[in-house]
């Protein structure tokens, strides 16, 4: 599943997926408030579903329960710091760069450079990096352009990724 | 606490300072005589403005509840940009996430004014909290809180440009001006550093955006107070996409 925001231009921002043994909606049982997200499923999902009360009430019970939740929550608090830090401090063409890093790995067959095997398309992209499928296009074409990476089909080969992480780091 | 030397904590207490934890929000709906009991447990220490409360070096996941004053926790992205998280005052709680989860701290805290807090050290808070459920029910609707305000802020962060979340910030900390009625005032216009520390970017670029409007006559400034002479242009800047 994939928890998105909205701003009011209707962007949508991706907060986190979620996947098997994982929890939601803890925030609306807790707090009575409306959903803070809306959630999608990115495949076939099964849910298990209990009501907020009875939620709260079985973690008041057995207090490991409620003891991983606030774990939990104050996981998704510091990733959120993070971000939020993250997204003050650099451009939306910086956080579009980091997000391809994140996804490269050492190409085996040529140890000085990184590739990425399978490129999402620039709205997946967008979704991460806090911006727009335009912004994510330019950025990637000036990578292209100055020759630090080459796109082959899915492929992206980095060839200089010490330039691009001076790029991010500007 | 890992070294009392670098903090601006001392337990020299101003005289007359009243050791209760009645007001803080977390105790809310835990009985009285729970509350006295850990109020017997804490440690009781003053804080002056600009002192740390810790810093995100500290490493002993003391928890701290405010009982007077307020401070501030901010994260130094570097040395130029400070980007602040939140401003917590009286009733507040602070060092709550690594006490629960063991982890380095998440922010710098100092006082923005005198305080006076009070600190149980990580196990005793624990084991408290695990003696009384409201008290985990309060710590998940304190967080549940934290959480929605910073969601609010990654999509805003993610979809404005600096200058539109600076008219943004401007727009909130703006009142109905008592003498124009179609006008919004800032009596006392913070220092272009604070909407900086706000906004997520540097003073410069904050007094250029202010600058604009200056020029475009949305906005006239007389001595500290901002008057907004036009509130529905700066909405249409914030909201344009």
């Amino acid at each position: 599943m994939r928890v998105v925001g909205h701003a009011k231009s209707g962007q949508e921002v991706a907060f986190v997926d979620l996947g098997e043994g994982i929890h939601f909606g803890e925030l609306s049982a807790f707090d009575n408030a409306p959903r803070s997200a809306t959630l999608y499923t990115l495949e076939d999902t099964l849910l298990a579903i209990a009501p907020g009360d009875a939620f709260i009430e079985f973690s008041r019970k057995y207090p490991t329960v409620a003891f991983r939740l606030l774990e939990h929550v104050v996981g998704t608090i510091r990733t959120l710091n993070s971000r939020v830090v993250g997204l003050s401090n650099t451009t939306e063409i910086q956080r579009v760069y980091n997000e391809i890093l994140q996804l490269a790995e050492p190409d085996p067959s040529n140890p000085s450079h990184w590739v990425v095997r399978h490129m999402p398309n620039h709205r997946e992209l967008a979704v991460w990096a806090g911006t727009v499928p335009e912004t994510v296009a330019k950025a990637i074409g000036r990578l292209l352009e100055t020759e630090v990476a080459k796109r082959e089909y899915k492929t992206l080969h980095i060839f200089d990724r010490q330039r691009l992480l001076k790029m991010i780091n500007e | 606490m890992s070294d009392t030397g670098i903090t601006g904590l001392t337990e020299q207490l101003p005289p007359g300072t009243e050791k209760s934890l009645a007001d803080i929000k977390l105790l809310k709906h835990v009985d009285a005589a729970a509350v006295s009991r850990l109020e017997e447990i804490c440690t009781w220490l003053f804080c002056a403005k600009d002192g740390f409360v810790f810093d995100s070096d500290d490493d002993s996941g003391d928890v701290f509840f405010i009982v007077s004053g307020s401070v501030r926790a901010s994260d130094n992205v570097d040395s130029e940009t400070e980007v602040a998280f939140v401003d917590l005052g009286a009733g507040d709680i602070i060092g709550e996430l690594s006490a629960i989860d063991n982890g380095p701290r998440s922010a710098t805290i100092y006082a923005l004014e005198d305080c006076i807090v009070a600190m149980v050290p990580k196990d005793v808070f624990l084991s408290y909290a695990h003696d009384y459920p409201d008290v985990m029910v309060g710590l998940m609707v304190h967080f549940v809180t934290i959480i929605r305000i910073l969601n609010t802020r990654v999509v805003g962060l993610s979809s404005t440009t600096v200058v539109q979340r600076v008219y943004e910030k401007l727009l909130e900390l703006a009142d109905e001006d008592p003498v124009m009625p179609k006008r919004l005032v800032i009596e006392k216009m913070p220092k272009h550093k604070d909407i900086a520390i706000w906004t997520g970017t540097t003073p410069e670029t904050v007094a250029r955006a202010v600058g604009r409007l200056l020029e475009a006559e949305i906005a006239m400034r007389r001595f500290k107070t901002l008057h907004i002479l036009d509130p529905g242009r700066l909405k249409a800047l914030v909201d344009a996409s």
